[in-house]
């Protein structure tokens, strides 16, 4: 018996690598090739199923929880008026910086206009 | 119990007896839902739509949740606000499975799903609706006022630099 065993494995052993080019399959693999399947294709559609779940659970913490708290809460408005707030200083900053004497904008400025006005 | 896939309905031509007979307050409950109106007649394709949007809007149901409802037509989709397609190779994948009969295991995970997808209907969609609106309005806002914020201060900076190197 174990020598038959043995040889069996020994024949497994020298087909590995070349079963896709033997027409002949043996039956063995061909079932177990039919459950790998099966198993595989239950898989995918418990899957499909647990990422709609995942999907619904999203939606519904969406439109119960996260919208009705947005909406009673609201910081857009503050956050807005914020930034408006920071950006006039920013632009008063801006002008005074410019104005001055020798400022780098003045500086340009004229760099540009004798470039294109100055004697030659 | 089915897997959530497109369940798809083909008119050809624009009876509301016909649609009422497969249109329902569970509509897009379970599954999403395609409907084929390509050869129906250009004019009747458009009041084909309105009449399913009207029905939904009426009735303060959504035609996008908890699954989507699409069109298949040739009409142009900014004359609605349900989602039309020109051709059934755009629609999204994630749906487009095969139906197969579901195991215990699987049909325990599609009951659970069955109440959150009830709890998704019975929300107000004209409330989420102007509320996802409102928010994605405000946060445009906030992005290009951070984008000119962000300008100004680059600017000074340089300025600062410059004139520090003299």
């Amino acid at each position: 018996m174990d020598n038959k065993k043995n040889i069996k494995n020994n024949i497994d052993d020298d087909l590995k690598g070349f079963e896709e080019f033997i027409e002949s399959i043996p039956t063995e693999t061909k079932s177990q090739h039919g459950i790998q399947k099966k198993n595989e294709t239950n898989f995918e559609n418990f899957t499909f199923l647990s990422h709609d779940g995942t999907r619904l659970e999203k939606l519904k913490i969406l439109f119960n929880d996260k919208l009705p708290f947005c909406s009673k809460f609201d910081q857009s408005k503050k956050l807005i008026t914020d930034q408006l707030e920071e950006i006039s200083i920013l632009k008063d900053r801006l002008y005074s910086v410019a104005e001055r004497e020798g400022s780098p904008y003045k500086r340009s400025i004229s760099e540009i206009f004798n470039s294109y006005y100055e004697k030659k | 119990m089915n897997l959530p896939v497109y369940k798809h309905h083909k008119f050809t031509a624009f009876s509301t007896d016909e649609l009422e007979q497969v249109i329902s307050e569970d509509f897009n409950l379970r599954s999403p839902v395609v409907i084929d109106i390509l050869e129906m007649p250009l004019e009747d394709q458009k009041e084909f739509i309105i009449y399913v949007e009207n029905y939904f809007t009426k009735r303060n149901e959504s035609f996008l949740f908890p699954y989507p409802i699409y069109f298949l037509s040739q009409i142009n989709s900014s004359q609605t606000k349900i989602p039309i397609l020109k051709e059934k190779k755009d629609l999204p994948r994630f749906f487009n499975k095969k139906e197969s009969r579901m195991n215990v295991k699987e049909s325990g995970l599609a009951d659970k799903n069955k109440l959150i997808q009830l709890e998704i209907k019975n929300s107000d969609p004209n409330f989420y609706q102007q509320e996802i609106k409102n928010f994605g309005e405000t946060h445009r806002t906030i992005y290009q006022q951070e984008k000119e914020r962000v300008f100004y201060r680059k600017l000074l900076s340089q300025l600062f630099k410059g004139h520090q190197n003299g």
